[in-house]
C-alpha cells in the first residue's frame, strides 16, 4: 500500500485520539505490510472506504482498552461493552476515518466512508483481503492497533450520492 | 418555549453527547437514528434546528437534509459530521445546510452554531 495512503490515517489517529482522550501519547512508526490475517486483541471497529482508494480501515484493542476508551467518551465506568460503549468506540473509528478521508481528498484520492461495525469475541482473528501496514497508537487506556487495509483503484471515481 | 433541536446520527453515544451539550442551554432535544427517521421526525415535531450526521443507515445526512429543506425552506439543518472534504461541505451547502461542523468538536462550536440558527 502506498505510503500516501497510510499516513492521514496515522496523523488522523494520532490527532483526533489526542483530542477525544487526552493523555494520548504517540504512534509507533507503522509495520511493513502484514499477513492478512490479523489477530484483534478483543475488540475491532471496521470501517469500510470505498472511492478512488477502497478496503477497510479496521481499529483493534482489548476489551479492557475499550472499556476504558468508553467510558472516559460517556464520563463514567461501563461494566461492560453493551450498545453504548461499542457505540463509542466505532464512532472513534468513524471520526479517525472520517478526517482522514479529507486528507486524501487534498492528496488527490476522493474517499468516503460507510457506517462501522464492531466484532468482539475472544481470539478473534480477522482474515482481510489485502495485506495491511499496520500502526499503534498509545493512549491512555491502552494501546489501540490500526490497520489500513487499502488499495488504489486507479482513479475509478467516488461513489455516487 | 423552548428552542427544539433534532439530533439524527446512528451513533448512541454521539446523540449522549449532544444531548448533554444542548440540554445544559435549555434546548428541547429529540432523536432519530438515521436519515430516514430524520426526516419523518422533522415533518411530525418541527423542530427548530436540526443537528445532522452524514454517514448512517438507511439514509445519509445529505439525502436527508435535501428532503427535510425541499418539504420545508427555511428549515435550519447544520452538518455535524467525521467527514470534512471540501467536496462534501459543497453537496451539504447544495443540499440546503446552513452550517457544517467536523467532528471530533467541541461543545462551544455546537453552541455557537444552534443559537446562530436559532430564532429570536
Amino acid at each position: 500500500m502506498q505510503s500516501d495512503l497510510l499516513q492521514p490515517f496515522v496523523d488522523s489517529a494520532v490527532r483526533v485520539l489526542a483530542q477525544m482522550l487526552p493523555g494520548t501519547v504517540a504512534h509507533e512508526e507503522p509495520s511493513e505490510e502484514s499477513d492478512l490475517s490479523v489477530a484483534a486483541e478483543g475488540v475491532a471497529a471496521l470501517v469500510p472506504v470505498h472511492g478512488d482508494a477502497a478496503g477497510v480501515a479496521m481499529y483493534c484493542m482489548s476489551r479492557g482498552t475499550a472499556l476504558a476508551v468508553a467510558g472516559a467518551l460517556i464520563g463514567k465506568p461501563l461494566a461492560g461493552l453493551d450498545r453504548v460503549a461499542a457505540s463509542c468506540i466505532t464512532e472513534v473509528a468513524n471520526i479517525i476515518t472520517g478526517n482522514a478521508m479529507a486528507a486524501l481528498e487534498a492528496r488527490g484520492c476522493g474517499c468516503d466512508i460507510l457506517p462501522p461495525s464492531l466484532l468482539a469475541g475472544h481470539g478473534l482473528q480477522v482474515t482481510l483481503t489485502t495485506p495491511t501496514p499496520t500502526f499503534v497508537v498509545q493512549t491512555g487506556h491502552g494501546p489501540i492497533t490500526v490497520n489500513v487495509a487499502l488499495t488504489s483503484q486507479n482513479g475509478n471515481g467516488r461513489g455516487a450520492r | 418555549m423552548a428552542t427544539k433541536v433534532l439530533t439524527v446520527d446512528d451513533a448512541i453515544y454521539m446523540r449522549m453527547m449532544l444531548k448533554k451539550i444542548l440540554e445544559g442551554e435549555e434546548y428541547e432535544v429529540i432523536e432519530a437514528a438515521d436519515g430516514a427517521e430524520g426526516v419523518q421526525q422533522y415533518q411530525e415535531q418541527a423542530p427548530d434546528v436540526v443537528l445532522m450526521d452524514i454517514t448512517m443507515p438507511n439514509m445519509d445526512g445529505i439525502e436527508a437534509t435535501r428532503q427535510i429543506v425541499g418539504h420545508d425552506p427555511k428549515a435550519k439543518v447544520i452538518i455535524c459530521s467525521a467527514l470534512g472534504q471540501q467536496q462534501m461541505v459543497l453537496e451539504a451547502l447544495k443540499a440546503g445546510a446552513k452550517d457544517y461542523i467536523v467532528k471530533p468538536f467541541q461543545p462551544e462550536r455546537v453552541k455557537e452554531a444552534v443559537q446562530k440558527c436559532t430564532p429570536g
